[in-house]
């Protein structure tokens, strides 16, 4: 992969705000699951690896529909 | 009229099972009236079916002397429910839960802020608001109770409110129980024979869908009189020899109670001790 | 009234206190700059990959010009994305508080269970209108800065079409809530509809009247249909979802909860 004659410049505008989202939503998710013991399905090892493995939002999202318990 | 509650002739099956049978019954008004009954005997449908969350096979149900429609919840404005296992919205505290039953019962407003803060009062919550996701079996009964008796309503129902529950925690759900009694009639299912004792004057006992047998707490203590199953031993001398016997074997008694328990004895003999 | 305003308060807090708000809007901002990104990356994506591609002996690959059109294209293409992602964070609206036995305490202290459907209707379509717009307005920005909004016919009128359709899903949803008893059973029945109507499509004819006809309102960018060519398809969805709502009305005031 070369990229280095691509102007990043002109992709910060979504990069940067694209980055930080997925981290609030990576923090999110792996506060929870950290301050839970119980989760609907799977254990907290098997979420834990699910979100960070999936981190661009898919693993987060799984984990709120699938693995978070109900209150 | 002094019923508060009329049970006409209910039946009731689930997949064929016939759970209730031409149940027929009446609570009176200001009574702690102990519904008695084995797992399963059909205490719950008996509840839910007063509640409207059930639609009877045949029969009828009036509560204050009004009829009960499935689905419809007319009659459950008299009614104060604490369900077995009482569950509510975990991210909320529980001022704001009895803030939403207040609104929902629709109590004047000016009242709402001090009614909840009575009721926590009452049954010692008040000093615990934080969400309701971390409270205990125990503490979720007491904030069942106190949104069950929010309203004030004429007729608490309570299934098995006490059977999860240790007995310290049992004596002090029966102790609120005894003092909500004062000012509603207060109905109440359950399997643990001494809370019956402890705090009811009305007795039902329910049996293959049937009300095997109903009547007051004197009625009750009355029937100990023929004594059928006191006599274990033919004389005194022979207990004494036996109690001799089990202390020569170096068997410690830690504790030892004349057995005297009416309600349980009247029990086994309406539904035929199959248990025993 | 004050039963209402009282359950609609309870499901609205619902939704800031387990998260369930922000995260739909964290996910539909992503997903908003997502279609400009890609619109953007496609043309370097290729660049970088010709020399490769050109090894293999795959040459000539043109790579049209990237414009506002090739980001709203993107967007259509990941809108099913927020609606799949907005069902399955509600499809346990109603089912946890069968299977947790929370509606129990409210429908006996009198409350009537149809203003219960409405507070969690009206709530869930709040949300899915704010993630929507939400979405729409990002990608719209974007476009808006690195082209020009103008080219695209019919911007507004395209993301209005597939607006309705997730409005329709929800009225789905919550017949299935109303009928189902797990949010397995929610999601089976929702997506299934949905999965027929896409497989009754093939007839062209009968896809004239699908619903799932307003997801594809990417052809109107270009200019090659009309708005009218929607109309049938409009209809259909306003007649059935409120006949899903009626319905749903009807089962749940019989639904042993």
């Amino acid at each position: 992969m070369m990229l280095a004659n691509v102007d990043v410049q002109e992709y910060l505008p979504f990069l940067i705000p694209l980055i930080i989202l997925q981290f609030v939503l990576l923090f999110i998710a792996l506060r929870h699951i950290l301050t839970h013991d119980t989760y609907k399905r799977g254990s907290r090892k098997l979420w834990l690896l699910i979100t960070i493995v999936g981190m661009e939002f898919i693993g987060p999202i799984l984990y709120f529909a699938l693995g978070k318990e109900d209150e | 009229m002094d019923n508060i509650l009329s049970i006409k002739g209910i039946s009731k099956s689930f997949g064929g099972k016939k759970v209730l049978d031409d149940l027929t019954f009446d609570v009176p008004r200001n009574s702690v009236y102990g519904f008695v009954g084995k797992n399963g005997a059909g205490k719950t449908t008996t509840m839910k079916l007063i509640l409207g969350l059930y639609q009877p096979d045949k029969g009828e149900i009036y509560v204050n002397g009004k009829k009960v429609s499935f689905g419809q919840n007319e009659t459950n404005k008299y009614i104060g429910y604490l369900p077995d296992v009482p569950e509510f919205y975990g991210y909320m505290k529980p001022t704001e839960y009895l803030k939403l039953c207040a609104e929902i019962t629709d109590i004047p407003k000016n009242e709402v802020d001090s009614r909840i803060k009575e009721m926590l009062t009452l049954v010692g919550l008040d000093k615990d608001n934080k969400r309701i996701k971390g409270f205990s079996r125990g503490m979720k009964q007491r904030l069942g109770i106190a949104q069950a008796l929010l309203s004030k309503p004429e007729l608490l129902i309570c299934d098995e409110p006490t059977s999860a529950l240790d007995p310290m925690g049992r004596k002090e759900i029966l102790d609120i129980l005894k003092s909500a009694s004062k000012e509603t009639t207060v109905i109440f299912s359950t399997h643990i024979l001494t809370d019956v004792e402890r705090i009811c004057d009305n007795v039902g006992i329910l049996h293959e869908g049937k009300l095997a047998w109903q009547g007051t707490m004197e009625q009750v203590g009355a029937m100990s009189s023929n004594k059928s199953f006191q006599v274990e031993f033919d004389s005194n001398e022979d207990m004494k020899r036996a109690m001799e016997a089990i202390k020569s074997q170096n068997i410690n008694i830690s504790n030892l109670e004349m057995k005297d328990s009416n309600l349980e004895n009247l029990f086994m003999e309406v539904i035929g001790h199959e248990t025993a | 009234m004050r039963q209402l305003k009282a359950f609609i308060k309870k499901e609205w807090m619902e939704q800031f206190r387990t998260n369930k708000l922000l995260i739909i809007m964290i996910v539909s901002v992503m997903m908003g700059i997502m279609a400009p990104a890609v619109a953007k990356l496609t043309p370097v994506l290729f660049e970088t990959m010709a020399d490769t591609l050109a090894e293999q002996g795959i040459a000539g690959i043109e790579v049209g010009d990237v414009t506002a059109l090739t980001s709203w294209q993107q967007f259509y293409k990941n809108i099913s994305m927020l609606v799949i992602v907005f069902v399955i964070m509600y499809s346990g609206s109603y089912t946890t508080e069968y299977q947790r036995g929370t509606l129990i305490n409210i429908v006996t202290k009198g409350m009537s269970r149809t203003k219960i459907l409405v507070s969690k209707l009206l709530v869930q379509l709040v949300v899915w209108t704010m993630a929507y717009v939400v979405n729409f307005v990002t990608t719209y920005v974007y476009t808006e800065y690195y082209w020009d909004n103008s080219e695209v016919k019919n911007c507004i009128f395209a993301g209005v079409m597939v607006y309705i359709f997730g409005i329709w899903v929800i009225g789905l949803m919550t017949l299935a809530s109303s009928i189902g008893d797990t949010n397995m059973s929610v999601l089976l029945i929702t997506g299934g509809v949905v999965a027929v109507c896409y497989i009754l499509s093939i007839v062209p004819d009968v896809a004239e009247y699908m619903p799932t006809k307003l997801l594809g309102a990417v052809e109107l960018l270009n200019g090659a249909v009309d708005v009218e060519t929607y109309a049938k398809a409009t209809i259909v969805v306003v007649m059935t979802y409120l006949m899903t709502i009626i319905g749903s009305v009807l089962c749940f005031n019989k639904k042993r909860i």
